[in-house]
């Protein structure tokens, strides 16, 4: 029974779910991001100012229903099927090849480990990836906002102290991205060093850089930013535009001391020029994709590697279960191919659009978490076939009592994709504005020689390995040329990039290449 | 000699490492100190151009002894993580001995 306000007197005991925005948002700052609860965040593109545009401070919801099941059971067989045969078996912990470096502590925290924290886990989750201290400093955040401050707490007082946790509940109470604070804390501080910026320098800047690694430095930088008070008003628009404000972008992009490779957006770290999935899927679409899909086959055998060990599985192996796994281009194992030579082939742009229409359906759609899927290598079960293919639909099924199939999930994520393009296409997108800064073509990726870090499959002399990828950078020409390559596959005109109307049409489109075709920017054919 | 090795260097002898950790990804990581250097041996996953390293200890903190140990060691190193761990050991003692010259606070990295 629903009980209404008149039983209630507008009363609960539901704790309502709060999406908002800090002080950063409030006045507009594309830094700013929307945050729910800790450790969840819109944070890329600014959405914060967009809400501080209209005057949105928050969103706050309180359930009052519950979520329909087609079939109860169903899910919960299949849970517990992911669970059983799936997932790391609690009752005999080991670290698993392909998992992220053991699981025996919360995945995806990277400030030191307390003593006094324990594993939290989002509603329904078989892993984890969360803790709760016992000092309340830092609960539930994860991943970025977790490193924005760890290195330089570590690096002047010899361990982890409290700043980093305060730094990054800072972060959270401004509503700042960490991504951004992040580049632009290091960024900055750059700059200081150069002498350019500081207290009465050219870039005048009251921060007290002797106290870099302190909390109050970066309650001080992040206030900065968020009240955009002084020097913060030029941080608080990004350190891209911040940059052009300064006459510093052009020099810094080509020198790469600003990290800004794509979009005006700060590096996630797989550089574009090693891991160029990341780097190809990100500059063909609006944002930094945020998508980790694919980095275990980065981390596994990078690691392997450094320590001397041979990575296992070995490249062909994991390739081959990985390939297939890719419908529509299952069994092209070449699409994992990073090496130089492939970096530029359809085969590469086959991947490209794999993970686009993946991610576009079964996890910005579907909402799958990243931090579980997919699941293509899996060191739990024999022959280390993970469950992704089988798994997402099975799910989704037995949620919505459809009978959708991993390909027809697929397909939806081609046409969520193609749409988005239409959308870009509509606000002045053409192919000449898909470059990478300066320092992705004119600098190698750093490391050389023996210290080569970066490894991912690839042919070597024809056979495969784990090829390392350090000290390359990407060819302007060649990337041109691949630009070509991809959106040929995809069906959009080669000249600009547009969505042609045929592939339009095929996708179920055809209003939308009606709206393109009446602006003028429909792609031919 | 301990003043200098503990010091700040400037912006021309700018070190870049990286600290790798999963989701976030690899992370350039500029360094201006020795201790600095340290800290990020001491992580989980550095990596760096540790022969770089030796350079930079001789040219930017004018420590040829140390430089000299760094080689000694890298060439005994059995693998890169070891190296790591070496190098990080050589630099962590030499930071604590300086430590003891100049009266600097002790810290543990």
């Amino acid at each position: 029974m629903t009980l209404g306000k008149e039983e209630t007197g507008g009363r609960t005991t539901q704790h309502p779910a709060v999406l908002a925005i800090g002080p950063a948002g409030e006045r507009k700052s594309r830094a700013a991001c929307l945050i729910h609860d800790a450790g969840n965040a819109a944070g890329q593109g600014g959405f914060g100012g967009v809400w501080g545009a209209k005057n949105l401070k928050a969103v706050s919801v309180i359930g009052s229903g519950s979520i329909p099941l087609t079939d109860p059971a169903g899910l919960m067989k299949a849970r517990l099927w992911a669970q059983e045969k799936y997932a790391l078996n609690m009752d005999k912990l080991e670290r698993s090849w392909f998992s992220w470096f053991g699981r025996r502590q919360p995945q995806n925290r990277f400030w030191a480990a307390r003593p006094n924290a324990r594993l939290a886990a989002c509603v329904g989750c078989h892993q984890g990836c969360k803790e709760r201290a016992h000092d309340g400093l830092g609960s539930e955040s994860t991943c970025v906002e977790t490193a924005f401050y760890g290195g330089a707490d570590q690096a002047r007082h010899g361990k982890q102290t409290s700043a980093a946790y305060l730094a990054g509940d800072a972060l959270q109470k401004y509503g700042i991205n960490a991504y951004e604070a992040l580049r632009g804390l290091y960024y900055v501080r750059d700059l200081n060093k150069l002498g350019v910026l500081g207290p009465g320098k050219e870039i005048n800047c009251p921060l007290d850089f002797s106290r870099f690694g302190e909390a109050d430095f970066a309650e001080a930088f992040l206030r900065l930013i968020a009240l955009r008070e002084g020097v913060g008003d030029d941080f608080a628009e990004g350190f891209f535009r911040a940059a052009k404000r300064w006459g510093r972008q052009e020099a810094d992009l080509k020198s790469g001391l600003l990290a800004y490779p794509y979009w005006g957006l700060p590096e996630h770290s797989y550089d574009p020029r090693a891991e160029v999935e990341w780097g190809y899927g990100t500059i063909l679409g609006d944002r930094d994709i945020n998508e980790h899909d694919f980095n275990a086959l980065f981390w596994w055998p990078s690691s392997q590697v450094w320590a001397g060990r041979a990575p296992q599985p070995p490249a062909q192996m994991t390739v081959e279960i990985i390939a297939s796994k890719l419908e529509p281009f299952a069994g092209d194992a070449s699409m994992l191919d990073y090496s130089t030579e492939n970096m530029y082939s359809e085969h590469m742009a086959k991947l490209v659009a794999w993970h686009r229409r993946y991610t576009r359906f079964w996890k910005q759609s579907v909402l799958y978490c990243d931090q579980r899927w997919p699941d293509f290598i899996n060191t739990n079960v024999p022959g280390y076939k993970g469950l992704t293919g089988e798994g997402e639909p099975r799910f989704f099924n037995a949620v919505t009592g459809m009978d959708l199939t991993f390909g027809a999930g697929m397909e939806l994520g081609r046409r969520i994709w193609n749409l988005d393009n239409a959308i870009w296409t509509l606000q002045g997108r053409h192919r000449n504005m898909v470059k990478f800064a300066d320092y992705i073509y004119t600098a190698p990726f750093q490391g050389e020689g023996g210290y080569a870090w970066y490894c991912m499959p690839g042919k070597k002399n024809g056979a495969w390995d784990y090829v390392r990828l350090n000290g390359r950078s990407i060819d302007r020409a060649k990337f041109e040329a691949f630009k070509t390559l991809f959106y040929t596959l995809e069906g959009w005109h080669p000249e600009n990039g547009w969505p042609r109307e045929s592939t339009l049409k095929t996708l179920s489109l055809g209003r939308v290449a009606q709206a393109l075709k009446e602006k003028n920017r429909l792609g031919q054919g | 000699m301990a003043a200098k090795v503990l010091s700040e260097v400037g912006f021309e002898h700018r070190l870049v490492g990286y600290r790798l950790s999963p989701r976030t990804g690899p992370m350039a990581v500029p360094m201006y100190s020795l201790k600095e250097v340290a800290s990020l041996l001491a992580g989980p996953h550095p990596r760096m151009d540790l022969d770089a390293l030796a350079d930079w200890v001789a040219a930017a903190l004018i420590d040829e002894d140390l430089a000299k140990a760094m080689r000694a060691a890298l060439k005994k190193g059995k693998h890169n993580e070891d190296r790591t761990r070496r190098v990080h050991d050589l630099i962590a003692l030499r930071l604590d001995q300086c430590r003891r010259l100049t009266g600097a606070p002790a810290e543990v990295s």
